[in-house]
């Protein structure tokens, strides 16, 4: 298992369409992936789940990943929240 | 924001339904009159039963097909936007996301099949968690995300129902009432089926107001119990502009106002034949005439309208309309399309000016105690600079392909100036290191709307290139008056002798450095406040598309002389109701009766307490 900290840098923080892209991108990975604000743990491939955090900026967050392809999958995940989602978010639907 | 509606009962045809007349917060201009439609939140009935054994398989069949059939309605309607703006269009891809999401499925499924919940109960269950977690933000924009979770679970529920979805029930010619539209209804509200919109909560910020200016309904909004008072099919008339909403007119009413929609349509094909003139005054002193716009959507009317340029381009649109925060890229685009669609001519992007109330607009609750006071405009740029160096990144990047200036909201002090004008340098600095071509030097300027601005409007003219009197806040924070609090809305007075001399003293200051000066408000394209500024100095009007037709057909029949020494005398009246005198009896003399149609008679705030009808 790999883990990793982050803390939420976009404003206002991982609303609706952030969670979105954060799914998506969680998808393309085969490891289970969690991600915990400190009091509650989901799972990162859930749009509901991820809301749940209401996880706001300068949230400091836990990504957890289990699987064949756990290290690739938390630091893209890292990588996508700590890049303030917007400078990676391609056209298109959702986008 | 909410505003109690002022209730007058008239005597109506019949004793029993009488005519009665409200006066609500204008959103969006123009008239419309048509039979009522009400909009109500639909009422959830949740069946609490405990299901039986054997049922929960039926159940989640039922729940699966509403899901799926929630889904096709939403792809139809995304259908139907394809052409148009992508606002509605992100609004609907996120529901989509939600009604894709395979665990909070399961979640549903899981409760009906192992706690016996009937679908509609699993739901409640299963989305209260999600718009509580959501409720629970501290950030305005956070929680009225909520508004999109309740706009999803009621399509699903509907469906559960096989009732069809609302919005495609609008009957042609309609009036919408609605205490409040979600996301998803307003993204498709079609102006060819809607002549009109009253809501109960939500400003002119809200997603409907914002959908209903740029598609040209026109809307009223802050009128919280109409739909307890007017029913299906009762004839409403709507004025978009002074705010003013008739349900069930009188025979007289419903007269008078089809001759205004008639003067309206005449006058209008009469002031459109003097698009391509110049604005240029009897005695040949030319005045700007600018267009305010919130989307690339609106250049259609500004360029229609023969506008010399835009005056505002307000950014907060990107915000609030959808569901994220735009990128880089996004903006760039935007500003670009924007700039190349209008060039030679100029635009003046104004960065974001958020907070105040704008974050808190459709939910319309638990704002800051004085929003207007609080963290808005340059202060939350200063706050948040990532936000402001990406809309700055954009700006500056879109430059080159047309004539663009930057407008700061909310500037108070001469510092906060100066750690602007770094802030700008430093990016322009950024993008040259990475080979990005850029103006040479883009205009910057700043909004005069807060007092402390007007006294030091000297000192700013030395840092600044530009100004732009925001008249609706400076008379605001001027005078004191939140306009959204009805106790005090009437004191809220464009024409009080303290918001005169504000609007005075800055053109005179920027007259004396030799900079440009604008003025963005509401008065601008109010035929008496034109006229004021114009008399004052301000030789340059912004105003939304529409009203410049008309301010340029009053422009072209007075003579700047006469103009100037009606502000002149203006300004020596001791009262706002003294100043109106002076500027009707003025304006009658030098327009009378031979423009198309009669000057419309002042705004009625501050005139009356009780405020007649327009």
């Amino acid at each position: 298992m790999v883990e990793r900290q982050v803390t939420v840098r976009n404003y206002p923080g991982i609303h609706l369409h952030p969670a979105d892209l954060f799914v998506r991108k969680a998808s393309k990975f085969k490891a289970e992936i969690q991600i915990s604000n400190g009091q509650i743990t989901v799972n990162g491939k859930s749009i509901m789940g991820v809301l749940m955090l209401a996880a706001e900026t300068g949230t400091l967050l836990t990504l957890r990943a289990n699987g064949a392809d756990e290290q690739e999958a938390v630091d893209a995940l890292f990588d996508l929240i700590d890049s303030r989602f917007g400078e990676l978010a391609e056209p298109g639907r959702g986008a | 924001m909410s505003r109690a509606p002022e209730v007058r009962p008239r005597t109506g045809r019949d004793a029993g339904r009488k005519s009665l007349t409200f006066h609500g917060v204008p959103v969006s201009d123009g008239l419309g009159s048509g039979a009522a439609h009400l909009v109500l939140p639909e009422q959830i009935a949740v069946d609490e039963r405990t299901l039986a054994p054997g049922q929960a398989a039926d159940e989640v069949r039922r729940f699966r097909l509403a899901v799926r059939r929630a889904r096709d309605e939403i792809q139809a309607l995304r259908e139907c936007l394809v052409d148009a703006d992508d606002t509605g269009m992100r609004v609907l891809d996120a529901h989509l996301a939600l009604l894709e999401d395979q665990e909070l499925l399961k979640s549903v499924v899981a409760a009906i099949r192992s706690d016996q919940m009937t679908a509609t109960a699993a739901l409640r269950s299963i989305f209260q968690r999600m718009i509580s977690a959501l409720e629970s933000a501290g950030t305005d924009y956070f929680r009225a995300r909520s508004a999109d979770i309740r706009d999803v679970k009621r399509r699903i529920v509907r469906h559960l129902d096989g009732r069809r979805g609302q919005s495609s029930h609008v009957p042609e010619g309609a009036v919408i009432i609605a205490p409040e539209l979600s996301p998803s209804e307003s993204a498709v509200l079609d102006p060819a089926r809607v002549r009109a919109m009253i809501t109960g909560h939500g400003g002119a910020t809200s997603h409907a107001a914002i959908l209903a200016r740029s598609r040209g309904i026109p809307a009223v909004a802050g009128l919280i119990d109409l739909t307890q008072q007017v029913s299906t099919g009762d004839w409403i008339l709507v004025d978009g502009h002074t705010g003013v909403v008739i349900v069930r007119p009188t025979e007289a009413e419903r007269r008078r106002f089809a001759e205004r929609e008639r003067h309206q349509r005449r006058h209008s094909r009469l002031v459109w034949r003097e698009q391509t003139e110049p604005a240029v005054t009897l005695d040949g002193h030319a005045v700007k005439l600018l267009a305010n716009i919130e989307t690339p959507g609106d250049i259609d009317h500004v360029l229609q309208a023969g506008c010399d340029g835009i005056g505002l381009y307000r950014t907060e649109y990107f915000y609030l309309a959808s569901l994220d925060l735009p990128d880089e890229e996004g903006q760039y685009r935007a500003y670009r399309q924007v700039l190349k669609r209008l060039r030679p001519r100029p635009v003046t992007i104004r960065t974001l000016d958020v907070g105040g109330d704008k974050f808190a607009s459709y939910l319309g609750t638990s704002r800051p105690d004085n929003p207007f006071l609080g963290v808005r405009g340059i202060r939350f740029l200063l706050l948040h600079r990532d936000v402001f160096r990406t809309q700055l990144r954009a700006i500056l990047r879109a430059s080159v392909h047309g004539s663009a200036r930057i407008l700061f909201p909310m500037i108070s002090s001469v510092d906060e100036l100066r750690e602007v004008n770094v802030l700008i340098e430093e990016t322009a600095s950024d993008l040259r290191r990475e080979g990005i071509d850029l103006e040479e030097r883009v205009a910057r300027g700043i909004m005069i709307e807060v007092p402390a601005a007007v006294t030091l409007a000297d000192l700013l003219a030395r840092e600044s290139d530009f100004f732009s009197i925001g008249s609706n806040d400076l008379i605001q924070y001027t005078l004191a008056v939140d306009r959204g609090d009805e106790k005090v809305a009437h004191l809220y007075d464009p024409f009080h002798p303290a918001v005169l001399r504000g609007f005075a003293a800055t053109v005179e200051a920027s007259r004396r450095a030799g900079i440009p000066v604008t003025s963005c408000g509401e008065m601008s394209g109010d035929l008496y406040g034109a006229a004021l500024l114009i008399g004052l100095g301000c030789l340059s009007l912004s105003m939304s598309a529409p009203r410049v037709p008309e301010v340029k057909h009053l422009v072209r029949k007075v003579r700047l002389a006469d103009l100037r020494n009606t502000a002149e005398e203006a300004l020596r009246q001791p009262t706002g109701l003294d100043v109106r005198r002076v500027l009707t009896k003025s304006l009658a003399e030098l327009v009378g009766n031979a423009g198309p149609e009669p000057l419309p008679s002042p705004p009625r705030a501050g005139l009356r307490r009780d405020g007649s009808d327009a």
